[in-house]
């Protein structure tokens, strides 16, 4: 056993070995948009209040995305301890943060951040816990020490539990990345930021960090309702109808009552990037596009659809080139964004030589 | 200049020999730069340099159906917005480390282009005793690097005899050989030349100036450290005709240049009679196949029976008449039908004007025996002996003629004193493998003589220097024994041949592609092959050639 986890042993918490392995290969992560409520008051854009479909074309060769944003981890089972009376896991995990910036057409690294961190149960007491912090921080100043809440009468299981903290984690450095460069005025309405995924943290410290950024899911939710006319049907029903080029009109997330998960007002629509006859199965190739509504026009009277538009129109750019035959999601994923994810697993350390560090 | 960085991967490690560096975006290079970097292990700093040998280009693309779909699924006219991620990375092999380091180079390790100095030192050309120029290298970076074999290992006497191979009108084999013997002229005073003329007239006008060469071209011969002056010293030897015309010679120099060769005294015909050159008649037959040695009985009989004595040719034309009728019985051991076969081989060689009674006291015919004029060859001097118009048997003839010659010269069976006769003599030919095929009758006189000098010239100071179209031609142990080859434009076919396995792929490949004027050399002492250019002839070119 390592140095590190010896401090817990100085501390009289009882560890034991086990086998060590990455966890994220057995844990499915959930719809990021999993449990979202939309709003019926209707259409969150200005001209197309009856709700149609949109044909987008591209006006331009050139698209509105210059920056890309990505996070990724990887999760590890290291060892499990008695703390609190019960037998608990503790997990570690590699965390990176990204921006890549498209410079003609050509991708670069713009910003990376990136941490190392040891996920212990948070029954441990205060004073414990501070201690064994310093400690392994000051031993490795490499590894940064958290904890994750757990309670045995949950359905979920405690790595779960702490892999949801450490995601939580990466959202927090997509955002002190994105607070970063809105400081720095790098963003602008034709140098947007495509950020991969759901825009929906729950710790934006300031929504007008996202005026020139959209989120672009790759994996959606079917079966969220409120969106069609007939409210109980699904939005999964409509998008497999969808043309290639063709758009949903936008959609504003539920902000009221106890589903109340955000501060923003997020309008969220879908595009198809790829023709049906292009793709395997129905939902490939539907990207679902959120922009966060930051000015005070569009909190009321929605987005400008002739923004949603050119929005989309960017994206259908960015269709190629692809990442067929390297990801099972090439037909949603954007190949910036797919560099950028690669850009960030390349700077994670191996998993043998990690998992050794403990 | 930064290039690149080295690059290490689970499934492609960095060896001792040989290590992949991917080049940055805008970098230009090419096979056979040379390239070094830093190789510091512990507090021990050192460089290793290395020689380019394969460039790739690779992308993240898995497989070619990932690239047509990401042009819209075979859209010619769709251009993405963000360019696949690709990289050029080259495979390179280690030539030298400065302090004999064998680490092999860690991952990230930055490359640069070697600068002139680093590339003589990686090439093991910066202290090359008795320089003789080779040509130059051009590399990436706009260095030009001037290139020298030894002369120890070029022609003796540590290693000696030089190939040239490659298609005709392509693989500058010729002009390569005359730049290498003017370069000898030039740097050595002992050596003398023998050069044979078997095509047209391209060697005929050695001693003049080339008059097409641009000052560009002139340059290139600086560049090489050589005076740019065709040969001087050069005497030329044609086959005797009775043509009054064209200055008593069977040959295809233009009469100008020919008269002014004979008024300048550099030029004279050669004959063969019967009672200096019976004892060569075996050079006739040296493409003949004599299983059962009739031939060479024949010979014996010929060379020592007295019937065979004080004749010509004409007498022994009608000597060995006698020999072919039925019946005759003078030799039991020997058929009247291979009399026949021989008097039928014979008198198509011996009825060629070169063939003479006695040689002609006329100035202006100018007669010589051949091999009395090559045992009396000086230091520095060039003699060229046309045989191109001659038909191939007589050829042969000549050429054996002309290799016993300087066997006798240089073993002493001359009166001449040592100090007087040239330390080396050189003899170039052009397709050798007429003189030494692989499919050579094992018997043939021509072909012991180039085994003679090929495995024992050296020492004595007989340098063969051979050019031919297909190397894989050549008899084994003439070309086993060179110490020089150098290999112009050939084709796949050639090089799928087994003289060519153990040359790496890159440079095999490279062969199929070379330029006029490029060349791919080994020698013994570079620690690589390595691909050269080399000037434009000095001598005189007629318009309209390469």
């Amino acid at each position: 056993m390592g140095k590190i986890l010896e401090v817990l042993r100085e501390k009289g918490i009882t560890y034991y070995q086990s086998e060590r392995y990455n966890l994220d290969s057995f844990y499915f992560d959930n719809y990021q948009d999993e449990g979202e409520l939309f709003e019926k008051t209707g259409i969150f854009e200005d001209e197309n209040k009856q709700g149609k479909i949109i044909k987008v074309e591209p006006k331009t060769n050139t698209s509105l995305f210059k920056y890309f944003l990505d996070g990724s981890r990887r999760t590890y089972r290291i060892a499990e301890a008695e703390i609190g009376d019960k037998l608990v896991p503790i997990v570690a995990g590699q965390i990176g943060c990204g921006v890549c910036r498209r410079l003609g057409n050509k991708v670069k690294t713009h910003q990376i951040k990136r941490k190392n961190i040891l996920m212990l149960y948070s029954r441990l007491s205060d004073d414990d816990y501070k201690d064994i912090k310093n400690k392994i921080e000051q031993t490795d100043s490499a590894i940064t020490v958290d904890k994750y809440q757990y309670s045995s009468n949950m359905e979920i299981r405690p790595e779960n539990k702490a892999i949801a903290r450490i995601q939580d984690i990466m959202y927090d450095m997509e955002i002190d990345l994105l607070e970063e460069m809105t400081k720095q005025n790098i963003l602008k309405p034709d140098e947007m930021l495509a950020i991969d995924g759901s825009l929906q943290f729950s710790n934006i410290r300031d929504e007008r960090y996202f005026y020139n950024v959209v989120g672009i899911s790759k994996t959606f939710n079917p079966n969220l309702k409120n969106m069609l006319k007939s409210k109980n049907k699904s939005i999964g029903t409509l998008l497999p109808k969808l043309e290639y080029g063709q758009r949903t009109p936008v959609f504003k997330y539920n902000q009221t009552g106890e589903n109340q998960r955000f501060r923003q007002t997020i309008g969220a629509w879908y595009l198809r990037i790829r023709p049906r006859n292009q793709v395997k199965n129905p939902l490939d190739g539907i990207v679902k596009i959120e922009k966060i509504a930051v000015t005070d026009k569009e909190k009321e009277d929605g987005f400008e659809t002739g923004l949603i538009d050119n929005i989309s129109s960017s994206i259908l750019l960015e269709r190629n080139v692809t990442c067929y035959g390297n990801d099972s999601r090439w037909a949603s994923h954007i190949y910036p964004i797919y560099l950028t994810e690669a850009m960030i697993k390349n700077s994670f350390l191996s998993d043998i030589y990690f998992l050794n560090i403990f | 200049m930064k290039i690149g960085k080295v690059s290490a991967t689970e499934k492609s490690p960095t060896t001792n020999d040989e290590f992949i560096f991917w080049v940055e975006d805008n970098v230009e290079i090419k096979p056979f730069d040379i390239i070094k970097a830093e190789n510091n292990i512990g507090s021990k700093k050192s460089i290793t340099y290395a020689i380019i040998q394969d460039i790739f280009y690779i992308t993240d693309s898995p497989g070619h159906i990932g690239n047509y779909v990401s042009s819209d699924f075979g859209d010619l006219n769709s251009t993405p917005s963000t360019k696949r991620l690709g990289v050029a990375y080259a495979q390179a092999i280690v030539l030298h480390n400065n302090k004999d380091v064998y680490m092999p180079l860690r991952d990230g390790t930055l490359v640069e282009f070697a600068g002139e100095d680093e590339i003589k030192e990686a090439l093991g050309v910066d202290k090359i005793k008795n320089p003789i120029p080779a040509g130059f290298l051009d590399v990436s970076n706009n260095i030009t690097v001037p290139i020298c074999f030894n002369s120890d290992f070029l022609i003796g006497p540590e290693g000696a005899h030089s190939n040239i191979s490659g298609i005709s009108g392509l693989a500058t084999k010729t002009s390569y050989a005359m730049f290498l013997l003017q370069a000898i002229q030039q740097t050595k005073n002992d050596v003398a030349i023998i050069i044979l003329n078997v095509k047209g007239n391209d060697l005929l006008r050695l001693d003049e100036p080339n008059p097409l060469l641009t000052e560009e071209q002139k340059n290139e011969w600086s560049k090489t450290g050589l005076e740019c002056k065709p040969f001087s010293n050069v005497k030329y030897f044609y086959p005797y005709k009775n043509d009054k015309e064209n200055c008593f010679c069977n040959t295809s120099c233009e009469k100008d240049a020919l008269n002014n060769q004979f008024q300048s005294n550099m030029a004279q015909t050669y004959a063969y009679t019967y009672d200096h050159d019976k004892n060569n008649l075996d050079l006739l037959f040296s493409n003949i196949d004599d299983p059962n040695f009739t031939m060479e009985s024949i010979l014996n009989v010929v060379i020592e029976h007295s019937d065979f004595d004080d004749l010509d040719w004409d007498s022994f034309k009608n000597k060995l008449g006698e020999y072919t009728k039925k019946g005759q019985g003078k030799d039991k051991e020997i058929t009247v039908q291979s009399w026949r076969k021989f008097t039928r081989l014979i008198k198509k060689s011996i009825t060629n004007p070169i063939f003479q009674k006695s040689l002609s006291t006329d100035s202006n015919k100018r007669h010589r025996h051949l091999s009395d004029e090559i045992k009396k060859i000086q230091k520095g001097e060039v003699v060229v002996i046309d045989i191109a118009k001659l038909e191939e048997q007589i050829q042969g003839f000549v050429f054996g003629d002309i290799l016993q010659a300087v066997n006798n010269l240089k073993f002493g069976e001359t009166d001449r004193p040592e100090d007087d006769i040239p330390k080396k003599i050189i003899i170039f030919v052009d397709e050798l493998n007429k003189y030494a095929a692989d499919n050579a009758p094992k018997n043939s006189p021509i072909l012991r003589n180039l085994l003679e000098i090929t495995e024992r010239g050296r020492s004595e100071g007989i340098i063969l220097f051979s050019a031919e179209q297909f190397k894989s031609a050549v008899h084994d142990r003439v070309k086993g024994n060179c110490s020089t080859h150098v290999y112009g434009r050939t084709n796949a076919i050639e090089i799928s041949k087994p003289d060519y396995r153990y040359i790496p792929k890159t440079f095999t490949n490279m062969m199929t592609r070379l330029d006029t004027g490029e060349l791919i050399i080994q020698h013994s002492i570079f620690k690589t092959l390595l691909k050269i250019k080399f000037p434009y002839p000095s001598y005189y070119q007629r318009k309209g050639e390469k």
